[in-house]
């Protein structure tokens, strides 16, 4: 164990500095979330008077479209059953210090991933949909973890910055996933480049005979969960904060970094592909071009809004699952074009990260004067 | 076979990537990671293109992509130093962003049509150099962006390791401290990098969408913002060694364009993974002897030294 230590260690001293400021969850961050909520709907909607909109009127159609029909709510609570996972690995890889920003492939190839067990496996129509079903969110899980994992590879045999190689790899994902859906899946005669639908025992089961609203949301808040419990609770969770925490003090305890960032790679990377099964399985049915396009961005939002806190995280995956559904309303009927729903995106994470920074700097500048005071 | 054509193409596709990673080199050398280059870059050609196309004019449309670069950038500063942000997420704020505020002003600006086809760049031939064997029209016979790239990798070059100035920002991001002591201010050198940085890699985003693209579209730079961040790195932060870089990825693109063009259906795809992995490639290769600026990403707080 502690050669492996080791030999990660000249690759992890540099990154030793940045995992002593990753942002850590505190009684502040709901407060921060708050913050960053205002600041995300004043920036909105200034944008919005500039441009000449109606602010009101456009905020309104959000709120229809998101929550407004049973229909939408339905809808809203799919869409976030994909961000629901990949946020809730996203908050475990962060609060370990991993910092995987790749999920946008990772999503895209594990719904490839399942989609491609329920196309070619002989015999997937026949099984019972408990196995089938199964057995795609395996495979979406495995590929979206081993895909993380060349990332974890990269990262500990030749120290390589893992953010630029993850979001690189992301485009490869991405574009490798377009090649399976164009190329070796391809649905002849289609309009737009998409697989044929998949066998209906591979489906996601629905609540209501309307058939809607399915299972995903209950899968994604059943694994918030159990990272929560296993954060929070268990010796793997524990190794995984001490080593976000600081690294030589891993070492020093005998926990091995290189482990545990291929450990929460693996995690995080696993998530992301289960979101993308979900999402093939549940919502679309069948793999198409750009069906997860943004999922992995607005995943990586919920969980800095959630203070990376993975229960926190059903809460801030529904409330952007809510906005992006929401944008599409509001294009429709105040004409307010959807891409503003991005700008909030990239307001809250600035929010939260500075206010996160500005608080954790507070709290050091108020301990270091009281430590001067009585001393 | 090699045709001059390609040569041509190799250029035109390196100079905003050279530009991008010149700015990536300043604000990193600064001690401020240079995630937001994608962002910056997307800023830069809409920027140019709204501009260009409203007014009609080259030096308007420049002026307008550098002072939104500059704008755009102050806002990754101010994040990144007065806030103390985490620079990588910051970065992913400020691209995700982009994305948003371009989406949202093209339609704004054109409505339900697509971005119109501005023309402001012309080949400029330099009489004599353009007409030497193999290289005179890929070096000699381009746009005034082209030849403003290798400018700007000379100066950015001298200005690094020949002036006093580049000397302050490089000791900024190798031991922030010790520039302090010697009576500089580390937040202002690391704002005015990194705005400054904002404002090159936005020039190369016009670059992009000026010469190359004549056009805007919705997240057109796709990726090259983060192809540039590792020229940046695989150069080791060096001007001169960007230009090789950038003109490696060139001749990457050309090849992919060259090969999506003689291929079909699906296969097009996976060609255009060739930069991301070869990118990946000279990440992984330059490794550890990649060294970061020691004080790279860790905000600098005076009252706590």
């Amino acid at each position: 164990v502690s050669a492996s230590v080791d030999s990660a260690e000249p690759a992890v001293a540099a990154s030793v500095r940045r995992e002593d400021r990753r942002p850590r969850p505190s009684f502040d961050a709901a407060r921060d979330a708050l913050v960053a909520l205002i600041g995300a709907v004043a920036v909105s909607a200034l944008l919005m008077l500039v441009a000449g909109y109606d602010p009101v009127l456009a905020l309104q159609a959000l709120f229809e479209g998101g929550f407004g029909t049973s229909a939408n709510i339905s809808s809203t609570l799919n869409l976030a059953a994909p961000l629901l996972l990949s946020a809730v690995g996203a908050a475990i890889a962060f609060r370990a210090g991993v910092w995987n920003i790749g999920q946008e492939g990772q999503i895209a190839l594990g719904g490839a991933g399942a989609a491609f067990v329920a196309l070619e496996l002989p015999g997937f129509e026949g099984l019972p949909p408990v196995l089938a079903i199964t057995l795609c969110l395996v495979a979406g899980f495995v590929v979206g973890g081993l895909w993380a994992s060349l990332t974890t590879l990269a990262r500990l045999i030749a120290g390589a910055n893992e953010v630029i190689v993850s979001l690189l790899l992301a485009f490869v994902g991405v574009l490798v996933t377009s090649f399976f859906i164009s190329g070796p899946l391809f649905l002849d005669g289609a309009g737009f480049p998409q697989s044929e639908p998949i066998p209906s025992s591979g489906w996601l089961w629905t609540f209501s005979t309307a058939g809607l609203l399915h299972v995903g949301i209950v899968i994604g808040i059943l694994v918030a969960f159990v990272a929560w419990v296993v954060m929070g609770y268990t010796r793997t969770g524990y190794r995984l904060r001490v080593v976000g925490a600081s690294v030589p003090a891993a070492s020093y305890g005998g926990i091995s970094y290189a482990r545990q960032f291929a450990l929460a790679m693996l995690i995080s990377g696993g998530t992301a592909g289960l979101a993308g099964a979900v999402e093939v399985l549940g919502s679309q049915h069948k793999l198409i071009i750009g069906f997860s396009t943004g999922f992995g961005f607005t995943s990586l939002a919920a969980a800095l809004l959630a203070g990376l806190n993975p229960l926190a995280c059903v809460l801030t995956a529904v409330l952007f699952a809510f906005i992006t559904l929401g944008g599409v309303q509001m294009q429709q009927v105040a004409e307010v074009p959807a891409a503003l729903t991005s700008v909030m995106q990239g307001v809250i994470i600035l929010f939260v990260i500075c206010g996160v920074a500005g608080g954790a700097y507070r709290r050091e500048r108020r301990a270091a004067v009281t430590s001067e005071e009585s001393a | 076979v090699i045709k001059s054509a390609d040569l041509v193409q190799t250029v035109v596709l390196a100079a905003p990537i050279v530009i991008a990673a010149l700015a990536g080199i300043i604000s990193e050398r600064a001690g401020v990671f240079a995630l937001g280059l994608e962002g910056f870059m997307l800023v830069g050609c809409f920027v140019a293109i709204w501009v260009g196309a409203e007014t009609g004019s080259l030096p308007l449309a420049v002026l307008a992509t550098l002072a939104a670069g500059a704008l755009y950038g102050a806002v990754l500063a101010v994040a990144a130093i007065k806030f103390g942000a985490d620079q990588l997420l910051a970065g992913v704020a400020i691209n995700v962003l982009a994305l948003g505020l371009t989406g949202y002003l093209q339609t704004i600006a054109w409505a339900d049509t697509s971005a119109p086809v501005v023309r402001l760049t012309e080949r400029i031939a330099i009489p004599g150099l353009s007409e030497l064997p193999v290289v005179g029209r890929a070096l000699f016979d381009q746009s005034i962006f082209v030849y403003l790239a290798f400018a700007l990798v000379i100066a950015t070059s001298l200005w690094l390791f020949r002036t006093r100035w580049g000397l302050v920002v490089r000791a900024t991001g190798e031991m922030a401290a010790s520039v302090e002591t010697s009576g500089h201010s580390v937040a202002r050198v690391r704002y005015l990098a990194v705005i400054a940085s904002g404002m090159l890699a936005a020039l190369g985003g016009a670059a992009l969408a000026l010469v190359q693209a004549q056009t805007f579209t919705n997240n057109m730079t796709a990726g090259r913002g983060f192809l540039a961040l590792t020229v940046a790195v695989f150069a080791r932060w060096r001007p001169g060694l960007a230009l090789l870089g950038a003109l490696l990825f060139g001749a990457v693109d050309t090849l992919q364009l060259r090969l999506q063009i003689s291929s079909g259906g699906g296969s097009s795809y996976l060609i255009q993974t060739l930069p991301y992995v070869i990118a990946v490639v000279a990440i992984v290769l330059s490794g550890r002897a990649a060294a970061y600026p020691a004080s790279i990403g860790i905000p600098y707080r005076r009252e706590t030294r």
